[in-house]
This record gives C-alpha cells, structure tokens and sequence, in this order.
C-alpha cells in the first residue's frame, strides 16, 4: 500500500505550551487511521498544521509524495484534501443544498461568475451527496437552524464535494446518537474502502474508534504513546495508564 | 453567559454606560480652556476617540494611552513645524493637523492589524442568529415600481422631481453600501470615499480635463473604483472595527487632500458649474437618467447577489474558516466586491454632482459616511429593499424638516431615534416580521 499521506517529526509550541512534539505516521489509501488521545493532547493542532491552518515550527507533511508545508489550506483542498471541523463551520445563511454546491462550484472554479445564478448547476451532485450521508430531506433548510449533529454530516457532504484522496475529520461525530456515530463511520470507512481514500479521524466515542478504525495512533500531552491495531492498542499498557484508565 | 452566572446585565451595561458617560463629560469639561465648546465637537472627538481606541487596540488600556500620547504628539509636531523646504517642494506639516491621526492610524492598521497593544479578536459571527436568506423583489414588483416612478414627474410638479433625483442617488449609495456591510459582511464608516471622489472625478473631468460631461459621467465611476482597488486591498486585510476604522481613515485622507488642494479641487468651495448637457438640462430629463444610471446600478448589485460571486461573500461572511476550507480565495473576492461597490458609489456621486450643479468636500465627510450608514439600518440590513426604503425615507425627511425648523437636526435625530426603538430590524425587517406574524395569526 501507497501512504497518501506521510507525516514526519512534527512539531508546535503554542508559547510554553509543546500542543505537539515529533509525530511521525502515515495513511494509506483506504485506510482508517483514528488519532485518540485525551482532551488537549494536540490531536486538533495536528489536524490544522496538516491542512495549511497552521504553519508547523519543524517537521514534514507530504501528500502523495508532495511536501505541502507552507501551502494554504485553499491550495491543500485543491490537491485533494477534505477537512470538518471540531466546532462545525458551515455558511449558516445558507441553505444545506447551497453549502454542498459551493464546494462543487469551488471545486470546478466557477464561483467567479457575478451575472450567472447561482444554484442551477451541481444540483444532482450535491443531492448524491447529501442522500449520501442522510441530509437529502433536509436539503432546503438553511444550516444555521440545523442540529449539531446534521451540521456534521453537511460538513461531511462538502468535504466529498471535492473528491478528496484524504479526509481529515476532526470529531466527525460529536453531537449524534450512539446508534447514528457508529452508522456515520460505517458509511465513511465503505466509502473509503471502494474509492481508496485515506481517512485520519479522532473521536472521543471509543466504541466508534475500536470498531471502525483499520489502525489507532494514540497522543498524549503532544507525544505519540502508542499505535497499532485495535487489538494492539487496546492491551497496550501505556495507553490504558493515561487515556482509558482515565475516561474508561 | 455572564446572564447565567447569575449577574444583572441590563444594570451592568447600565453602570457601565454611565461610567463611561461621567468619564466622557469630565474630559469635555476639562478642554473648555483649550477649545470652546461648539457644534462639531460630537463627530470630530467620536472620530478621534474611535482612532485612539483602535489605534491603541482594542480592549487595551494600556495601548489608548499610548495612542493618545501618539497622536497628540504628533499633532503638536506638526503645527509645530509648519511649512519646511525639502528638495525644492513645499510641505506644510501644519496642514496635515486634519488627517494626521488618520494617517497614523492607516499605517498602525496596515502594519498591526489589531493595533499597537490588542490581541486577535475571537471570531463573533458564529453564536450570534445567522442572517436570514436573502429574497429578490420580484419582477413584477420591481416593475410596478419602475412604472410609478417613471410617472410620478408627470402628475407632481419640480420641486418633487428634484427630491427624487437626490432619492435615486442617495438610494445606489446606500444599496452599495448595504452590499458591502450586509452580504459581504464588511462594515465601511468610510463608504462617502467613494461617492465623493466620484462626484469629485466626474466635476474634474468635466471642469479641468474639459470632457464632455456624459464621459466624465461614464468615467467617473472608473475613478472611483481606482481608489478602490488601493483602499479595498488594504481593507480586506482587516476585520470587524478594524477594517471599518480603517476604512473611515482612507475617507478622512480623501476627504482633507480634497479640502486642501486648493488649486485642483477648489478646496472647502468645492467645483462649481458642472452642469449637465443641453439634452439633459431640464429637471425631468434627468431624473429620468438617474433614475436609469442608479436603477441599473442597484440591479446590477442585486443581481451579483444572487450569483456564485455573490454566493461566495454571503458564505465568506458565514465562515472564513469554512470558505478557505473549500478552495476560496476569500481575501480576493472581498477585495473584488470592494471595488465593485466603489464604483457603482462613484456613479452615485458622480449622478448626483451633475444634479446640483457643484459639489463640495462634504461629500466625502464622515457626516455623509454616517447617513449612508443611518439609511441602511433605518430601512433594516437583514433585507434587499431595506437600504431604498432607508434613503428614501431618510433624504425626504432631512428635507421636509429642514425646511420647517432651524432645529431640525434635534427633529431627525429624535425620529430616527423613534424608528430604531420601534423598529430595531429597521423599517422594512419590522414591516416584514409584522406581515408575517399577522399571517401566522389569521392561519
Ligand atoms: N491557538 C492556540 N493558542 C494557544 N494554545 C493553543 C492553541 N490551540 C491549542 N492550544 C493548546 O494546545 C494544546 C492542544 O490543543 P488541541 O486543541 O490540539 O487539543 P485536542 O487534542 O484537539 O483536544 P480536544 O479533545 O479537547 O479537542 C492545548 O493545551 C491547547 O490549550
Ligand atoms: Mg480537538
């Protein structure tokens, strides 16, 4: 197996604060790979310094091969990259539909026309979509009246829109049923499998991580303290010290 | 949150204005000696309190102090130097006593961006009520009113005319300016920039380059929109107070070169006999262009609206985070929209200079930067005819009542107070919300 995505000695300090210190991993094309870790191990600071939000102080993050160190996160998304939020970020103001078809627009460079009308284009696609993940019924509401919840499954929506080779999903589960979180991943890792795209997800939810996850990188205070497979990390002494021992 | 733990917050605020207001007076009172106290104290010291804040950052003590100290300094450094010899060039530092604070607050913004001692703003947008979507008249409406104001010069007589040709103008710049602070999200205090400097482009061209005036009035626009493109890339660099107080510094730098350059721009007299071609000297004539030029212009805005364009600032406005996340060059289209709403303010200004036949500084003032502000929230942001609505209601009532009182700016000041407290959506969200409820009520 190729790794999509190849991190190496990653650092960042946040004043005195190491969020991150020399991580090393990578994904595969079709893979699941959850990044555990208790409450601020720096499992978000990782995810933001992977898609361009924030620049590294040391190490090297390459795409298929590509450093892409020092690119926005625009330039990141159009090589292929799909990112959700821990806290949603959606356009409130618009509706569900709408949201998924900016990134469809996006994605074939046609958000610059200011005479053309918006919404005629995309529309089939942004529906695939959005049956895909469950949100097709409610696809006229506008996203700020939306359940947390659905929030995440529209985000989930416009990071497909691009047809990304990795999906970065930061909590991608976070204010949804036990039943419907296990039912979310289920969906991402089949869509993962049949189109080889790569998937680094963190989740609090470790009936998710455990049942979903192909492998699992576990952090701690910045540092990775483990990984394997689930089995592997699971009996691993370490991890049950600080991270299940605890919230366990 | 601070609600929930328990704490009066109406009394707090309440307190907290109070304070504020004992602080503000004391210093008033302590200037006396230095400055009588006169009519234009109240936007002269806003502004400066405003810029000191800003400039120090906001939130910080600390850095207003050292703002203030600053600027003081600054100005007293210029009156004084006075006029020195440089290389052969005249420079009188005493004249850039009026925008020095703007000048330095321009260059802090544009080298700090949340000023000398503040810290990055926490993005607010995201808690607070999204903007509700957005709906286009229709056609037929928009048709209707097209048809009743084609009519109204035949039936009313020229004085009406004359109102309506200012309402029109004054309409594209509040719609311009809505565009700009609504969907695009980006609050100006210094929209006048663009409509004064296109006034003034369009009496230039006329006057000292001796176009014709239907070119000046064509060009016009273009001037505008050059000025734009500098300012707006400044601008886009900025958010929230930020960028609105930098937007206010390029309208103040604008507004005292127009003042001072005498020998162009005729200084605070301002140019004089820019009257329109013979074809469109009577009244009627042309109101009908204006109402044509401004018409088309708020069309065009509105339907840019509706376009992936204008999709992308609604959603950039929503969601930097999220717009960068899929590919956006945020900055880039701001910058764009910027430059669009310049220019479509321009041919505003320049309509409107070819009306009365002169234009002076006070185009470009922060007064005139403040009523376009007052006209879209009296009409209501969170709608597309609100800002129409707002100019209409504000440019017919600054006549009607200037023309009954000497006192009528306590008279606007106290309606416009009374339509705000009655109607906090504005008049067109209040109307709207009011329909809606009674609809809810019948079904
Ligand atoms: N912008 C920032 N400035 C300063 N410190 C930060 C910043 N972002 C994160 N940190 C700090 O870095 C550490 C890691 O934070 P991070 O958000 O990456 O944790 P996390 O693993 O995602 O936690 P959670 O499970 O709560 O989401 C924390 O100590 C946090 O306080
Ligand atoms: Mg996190």
């Amino acid at each position: 197996m190729t790794a999509v995505l190849q991190v190496e000695g990653l650092h960042k300090a946040f004043g005195g604060v190491q969020a991150v210190a020399d991580v090393s991993f990578a994904v595969s094309a079709g893979e699941m790979l959850a990044l555990i870790g208790p409450n601020g191990a720096g499992k978000s600071t990782c995810f933001n310094m992977l898609n361009g939000q924030l620049a590294p102080d040391l190490g090297i993050v390459r795409l298929e091969g590509r450093d892409i160190v020092g690119l926005r996160p625009r330039a990141i998304w159009r090589l292929g990259v799909g990112r959700t939020f821990q806290i949603t970020a959606t356009f409130a103001s618009l509706g569900v539909r709408e949201n998924v078809q900016m990134a469809l627009y996006s994605h074939a460079g046609r958000l610059r026309s200011m005479l053309q009308r918006f919404g005629a284009a995309f529309r089939t696609e942004a529906d695939a979509l959005l049956s895909q993940v469950g949100m097709l019924d409610q696809a006229e509401r506008a996203c700020g009246v939306l359940a947390y919840g659905d929030l995440k499954r529209v985000e989930l929506a416009m990071a497909l829109a691009n047809q990304p080779r990795l999906l970065l999903m930061d909590e991608p589960t976070a204010g949804m049923a036990p039943k419907e979180r296990v039912a979310l991943m289920e969906l991402t890792a089949g869509l993962a499998r049949a189109r080889g795209i790569a998937v680094l997800f963190t989740e609090h939810d470790m009936d998710v991580v455990f049942s979903q996850a192909d492998r699992i990188i576990v952090l701690d205070r910045g540092q990775l303290i483990a990984g394997g497979t689930p089995d592997e990390v699971r009996n691993n002494p370490a991890v049950r010290a600080v991270y299940l021992g605890g919230t366990h | 949150m601070v609600g929930a733990l328990g704490v009066d917050q109406a009394k707090l605020f309440t307190s907290v204005f109070f304070a504020g207001a004992v602080l503000a007076g004391l210093g008033g009172a302590l200037q006396i000696p230095r400055e009588p106290a006169n009519l234009d104290l109240d936007l002269a010291i806003i502004a400066d309190a405003f810029v000191i804040t800003v400039v120090g950052g906001l939130g910080s003590i600390g850095g207003a102090f050292l703002a203030a100290i600053l600027i003081g300094v600054a100005k007293a450094f210029c009156i004084g130097i006075g006029t020195v010899d440089w290389f052969g060039f005249e420079i009188s530092f005493s004249k850039l006593t009026l925008v020095v604070e703007f000048l330095i607050m321009a260059l802090v913004l544009v080298v700090r961006p949340y000023g000398l001692l503040g810290k990055p703003q926490a993005v607010q947008r995201i808690a607070a009520d999204p903007a509700p979507p957005l709906t286009a008249p229709t056609w037929k409406i928009a048709l209707v009113w097209v048809v009743i104001l084609v009519a109204v010069p035949l039936v009313a007589d020229r004085y009406v005319t004359i109102l309506l040709t200012d309402i029109v103008c004054f309409a594209l710049f509040a719609v311009s300016l809505h565009f700009i602070m609504g969907p695009a999200g980006m609050v100006s205090f210094g929209h006048a920039a663009y409509f004064g400097l296109g006034a003034y482009a369009a009496g230039l061209l006329f006057k000292q380059a001796g176009l014709p005036m239907e070119a000046a009035l064509l060009l016009a626009p273009l001037c505008a929109g050059a000025f734009a493109i500098v300012y707006g890339w400044f601008c886009v660099r900025l958010s929230g107070v930020y960028l609105a107080m930098l937007t206010l510094a390029f309208a103040q730098i604008s507004w005292s070169i127009v003042f001072q350059w005498d020998s162009f721009t005729g200084g605070s007299n301002g140019v004089f006999g820019i009257w329109p071609s013979a074809w469109l000297a009577d009244k009627t004539t042309y109101y009908y262009m204006a109402l044509a030029c401004c018409g088309l212009g708020i069309a065009l805005l509105w339907r840019v609206l509706f376009s992936p364009f204008g999709f992308t600032l609604r959603a950039g406005r929503d969601s930097p985070l999220r717009a960068e996340a899929i590919g956006i060059d945020l900055r880039g289209v701001q910058w764009a929209a910027f430059v669009l709403v310049g220019a479509l303010a321009g041919l505003a200004g320049a309509v409107y200079a070819f009306s009365k036949g002169s234009i002076s500084p006070s185009a470009i003032s922060i007064a005139q930067s403040t009523d376009g502000l007052i006209m879209v929230l009296l009409g209501g942001v969170e709608t597309l005819t609100g800002p129409i609505v707002g100019a209409a209601i504000f440019t017919w009532l600054r006549d009607e009542v200037a023309r009954r009182t000497e006192f009528w700016r306590g008279v606007m000041g106290g309606v416009i107070l009374v339509i705000v407290l009655l109607f906090p959506q504005g008049l067109v969200g209040g109307l709207k919300a009011l329909v809606l409820r009674w609809r809810e009520q019948r079904a």
